[in-house]
């Protein structure tokens, strides 16, 4: 009878290698809604022109906004307009995309409008491509319908806020 | 295992979002910007000053007359002026009497048409727009709605006598070539006297007559006699007047003869008085 045994294990050992490839980083694009060439972070701006003081019924301010795309991405935004203030719930504020504020009105009764473009109703947003810049007119108004209440209010203020989003389907 | 278990929640996240039973996520990016107007002010009305009250000469309509005023600091005008007449001093309802549309060349004034008596208060409100409003003080007026006092002379109410008797009593009072006179008075001055006189005859088919200053003549169809204007003269107190005609012309027959004076003031306030005699 022959026994065998054995003396010694099979060996399973693997040659391996590796190899990386590096790039040279990687950056992150940017969003942003430039408005009168102001980039950067929301700091609210102020458009005094947009201000009128003692205003009357029937009189009205306007003032052009330029709304730009300066980011990496195609972007749709919002408007919301807040008015604030003692004379704030009296005021009528209307958005023209496209168009553009009538000379300053100095004399009685001041009423300056918005020419042009199409009326931007609430809620609606607006495209706007890389890049491209559109005008946005306000035109802040005290209608004819002004209750008596509102004589010798002596705070009131117009707020537009724009809000962008990427547009991340074409 | 913890590697499997990685692996095999991957594979199952995987399916329900292929599946569409759990929401992509579809992060982007954001900015915002925003706008501020700085401050909006409202302007407002100036009171409008207490207005002038007077009654117009002819009609007697009180008139009221006030200052423009102003809206806003930048020479804006009222759309509007209202006139309010109240009972009182202050409180109660205002009662809108007339109002006046500003327009260039509009007089501010305007007539309460009422012709109401009594002391009452009036006040002018400014408007502008389709709400505001500026209301003045109250001024304080009492209109005259009194109309003159008349007096007949001749012939006396009530007289009942003979013709003659009659005739005599007037001629006494104004004169021979007059059958009738008085006088009428007011403060703020007679500004007319028209009379009327008839005569009713006796008889049962007797019919009324009108006395046209020459002659009696019949009363039309169509109601009463004419009234004519009185011949007048100014006294210290007013005016006397006087019918046209003689007294012999007049009280000739016998009848029922009325005389109706009617007098009127300044202010158009009238009074009509009436006198009736009996010749038998």
């Amino acid at each position: 009878m022959l026994l065998l045994v054995p003396t010694a294990g099979t060996t399973l050992a693997a040659w391996t290698d590796r190899s990386t490839v590096a790039g040279d980083g990687f950056t992150s694009g940017r969003l942003d809604l430039v408005v009168d060439g102001r980039t950067g972070l929301d700091t609210t701006h102020a458009r005094p022109d947009l201000a009128l003081e003692g205003m009357v019924p029937g009189e009205s301010t306007a003032a052009t906004l330029s709304v730009a795309n300066g980011g990496d991405a195609d972007l749709d935004w919002t408007p919301t307009v807040t008015t604030g203030g003692g004379l704030g719930p009296a005021l009528t504020v209307e958005l023209w995309l496209g168009g553009r504020a009538s000379a300053d009105d100095t004399t009685y009764p001041r009423t300056e409008t918005c020419t042009g473009g199409t009326r931007l109703l609430p809620g609606r947003s607006v495209r706007a491509d890389r890049g491209s810049t559109r005008d946005l007119c306000v035109l802040a108004t005290l209608p004819t319908s002004t209750d008596d209440a509102y004589q010798g209010r002596t705070s009131g203020s117009v707020t537009v806020r724009l809000d962008a989003t990427q547009v991340t389907t074409p | 295992m913890t590697s499997r278990a990685g692996l095999s929640a991957l594979v199952v996240t995987l399916l329900l979002v292929g599946l569409g039973w759990v929401p992509a996520t579809r992060a982007a990016f954001t900015d915002r910007a925003s706008v501020d107007s700085g401050t909006v002010t409202s302007g407002s009305m100036t009171t409008p000053a207490t207005p002038t009250v007077a009654q117009r000469s002819g009609t007697g309509l009180t008139r009221v007359s006030w200052a423009a005023s102003r809206v806003g600091t930048l020479g804006g005008v009222p759309t509007a002026y209202e006139v309010y007449r109240y009972a009182g001093a202050t409180g109660g309802t205002p009662v809108l009497t007339c109002s006046v549309t500003v327009a260039d060349g509009a007089a501010l004034a305007c007539d309460d048409p009422s012709r109401v008596g009594g002391t009452v208060h009036y006040a002018v409100r400014a408007t502008f727009g389709d709400h505001w409003r500026a209301e003045s003080s109250r001024r304080t007026f009492a209109a005259d709605r009194t109309g003159p006092v008349v007096a007949v002379g001749e012939p006396p109410d009530g007289f009942r006598g003979g013709a003659n008797a009659l005739r005599r009593e007037v001629s006494r009072g104004c004169g021979s070539d007059v059958p009738a006179c008085g006088t009428a008075t007011d403060a703020a001055g007679v500004s007319s006297v028209v009379w009327a006189l008839t005569v009713v005859g006796t008889g049962p088919r007797a019919t009324t007559r009108c006395w046209n200053g020459t002659r009696f003549t019949d009363q039309p169809a169509s109601g009463s006699c004419p009234q004519a204007a009185a011949t007048t003269s100014t006294t210290r107190d007013g005016l006397r007047w006087t019918v046209p005609g003689s007294v012999e012309d007049v009280y000739r027959d016998r009848g029922e003869y009325t005389l109706t004076v009617v007098a009127t003031d300044a202010f158009a306030n009238v009074t009509t008085t009436t006198v009736s005699v009996t010749a038998t």
